[in-house]
């Protein structure tokens, strides 16, 4: 039995709707007012509420956003006696379940209230019982969250499902988790890299082939569409797939048959599609470049991988991660974090994303070897750049700093002096942090700066920084 | 980009494929493992420059092998040779997540052609 609370001045509309909710099983109750009904909502739980737009006291419109954020979640039904296309579009986007005009027949009413109950009843049993297998997926972010979300309705159904996102957001990591979380975990998962495949073998390598087909072809061979029988089809980087294989991909699609190359005779595979890219469909199918309908197939299911930029929030926790697996294969002890490492992740803008990350991280693993602190000066050089850049831009000169006059133009340096000036400079500091990292161990020093025992010296001489 | 070659120095198959790549790779882009201690070995070192792996396995007990490194070779994009053309065998590979399968039976030229465009879009992400 579930509660369903009717907020309407119609107190007669309201007397027959409870009715007919009380036979059809469940509890119902009406406020004729929005205070009413706000004080109903806030002592008891509901599933539904109808919702008039004009009530006494206020606008069902601008009451829905609040009724919706309650810990109930309830579903709304407006019902309205002046229906108007914005009003409904506003009622949708405030998250209104459905948008009914009066006078309405009573089964118009509750038929929205069946299928809004029967969604809720679906959406609490059908979240996952076990937590979901996401190996190598990491985040905490809100951005993250929506994405592993849809990543659990994904797995729990056997809908097409299209990954957009940057190269290196993780899209065959999502596309592996949704497998490995769904009843085809035990089957095969076959990529398919449609970048990589060049036009001459696309058929061939996805439908398979019968002996004789070509010239080449002296044996038969299952294709990967075969080979997904009663798994998972990733096609990676769908966006290259060729058109005229798009059509036949888009047949296959819908029947889940197909003829391999040279063959008479259909072959069936049940698989279960999910593709992936970093392009842009509608634009492609705007520009003739993709099937419009194949798009429309693929994208049942859209998730949309944040780039790193967007959630800088997981960082922290994507390098820890990914520096104690690091470590681990490298069997190396593991690493403490020095904060301004840390700062200097946050501040990049990671234009390759966590890919981007990982080989950072790597690479500082790599330079900081037998030290037992990450330090920014252990990260890729345009990291450490970008670091630098950022902390200047954000305390710029207080000095007439802003202003660049006509008598700035006059005392600016030649780009000759500057550069030599600023190389001296970031000559200076490095070799101060590496004799203060090193803790002025001129081995370990050379090592890491790949000097020469001399030139080491030399440097450090110019510069007048002393070593006890 | 440097490309790693995983196959037994006793396989006439790989010195097929060798002659198939040749004039795709130059000599001091690749990096050949004949054991898989040496592969792994290799593979837990950092490995930034490595975009791409070619494993030519010549029985099940090679491509067991792989498997029980799968998990430093997921960062590859890796090109798959397999010992024969059974479902079971078939099935074993797709557990390294390969982007191309190919078996040891064939002339490689297919192996060729998609090394070949792997390498063109590498380079074209590089710059």
């Amino acid at each position: 039995m579930s509660n369903i609370l009717i907020i309407d001045d119609d107190k007669m509309l309201c007397d027959m709707l409870c009715r007919h909710i009380g036979y059809m099983g469940h509890d119902a109750t009406y406020s004729l007012t929005l205070e009413q009904g706000h004080k109903e909502i806030s002592s008891k739980t509901f599933d539904v509420v109808f919702l008039d737009v004009r009530l006494p006291d206020g606008n069902g419109l601008d009451a829905l956003p609040g009724i919706r954020k309650t810990p109930a979640q309830p579903e709304v039904i407006i019902i309205t006696g002046d229906g108007d296309p914005d009003g409904a579009e506003l009622a949708i986007r405030s998250g209104a379940w459905d948008y009914i005009e009066k006078p309405a027949s009573i089964e118009k009413m509750t038929l929205p209230l069946v299928r809004a109950l029967q969604y809720r009843k679906e959406k609490t049993t059908g979240k996952p019982a076990v937590a979901l297998k996401r190996e190598g997926i990491v985040g905490e972010s809100p951005r993250m969250k929506a994405c592993f979300d849809l990543l659990a309705q994904a797995a729990n159904s056997n809908t097409n499902v299209l990954i957009n996102g940057e190269t290196g957001t993780g899209k065959e990591l999502f596309a592996q988790a949704i497998h490995d979380n769904s009843p085809r975990s035990n089957n095969n998962f076959v990529v398919v890299d449609c970048a990589a495949l060049p036009e001459t073998l696309v058929e061939s390598v996805l439908f398979g082939h019968i002996k004789g087909a070509f010239t080449s072809a002296d044996r038969a061979q299952d294709g990967l569409i075969k080979q997904a029988h009663e798994g998972t089809l990733f096609l990676d980087e769908v966006g290259e797939l060729p058109l005229p294989v798009q059509k036949t991909f888009l047949r296959v699609l819908q029947e889940h048959c197909f003829r391999p190359v040279g063959s008479k005779l259909e072959v069936e595979s049940d698989f279960r599609l999910v593709a992936a890219t970093n392009r842009d469909l509608d634009e492609m199918v705007q520009s003739g470049r993709f099937r419009n309908d194949l798009m429309f197939r693929l994208k049942a299911l859209t998730i949309k991988l944040p780039p790193l930029r967007e959630h800088h929030r997981d960082i922290i926790d994507l390098s820890l991660y990914h520096v104690a697996k690091l470590c681990e294969r490298h069997k190396t002890g593991t690493k403490g974090f020095s904060p301004e490492f840390f700062e200097a992740l946050a501040g990049y803008n990671w234009p390759g994303n966590v890919r981007e990350l990982i080989n950072a991280l790597d690479t500082a693993l790599a330079a900081a070897r037998h030290d037992h602190t990450l330090f920014p000066r252990h990260l890729p050089i345009n990291i450490r750049i970008h670091a630098a850049r950022t902390s200047v831009s954000k305390n710029p000169p207080a000095k007439d700093g802003a202003k660049v006059n006509a008598d700035s133009f006059k005392t600016l340096p030649s780009l000759w002096d500057f550069r030599k000036t600023a190389a001296n400079e970031a000559e200076r500091r490095y070799l101060q942090d590496l004799i203060s990292i090193t803790k002025y161990n001129l081995n370990e020093a050379r090592r890491i700066s790949g000097l020469s025992r001399s030139r080491l010296y030399e440097l450090l001489k110019k510069h007048k920084i002393s070593v006890p | 980009m440097n490309i790693l070659f995983y196959e037994s120095p006793k396989d006439g198959a790989g010195e097929r494929l060798q002659r198939e790549v040749e004039a795709l790779i130059p000599q001091e882009e690749k990096e050949i493992h004949c054991s898989i201690e040496s592969l792994s070995r290799r593979l837990r070192q950092p490995h930034n420059k490595l975009g791409i792996a070619v494993l030519l396995t010549e029985d099940l007990k090679s491509l067991s092998d792989l498997l029980s490194i799968r998990e430093v070779l997921l960062d590859l994009r890796i090109i798959l040779i397999l010992p024969d053309r059974k479902e079971a065998t078939i099935a074993m590979g797709h557990a390294l997540h390969p982007r191309f399968l190919s078996y040891a039976d064939s002339n490689f030229k297919d192996v060729a052609a998609v090394l070949k465009k792997m390498i063109g879009l590498s380079d074209n992400n590089n710059n």
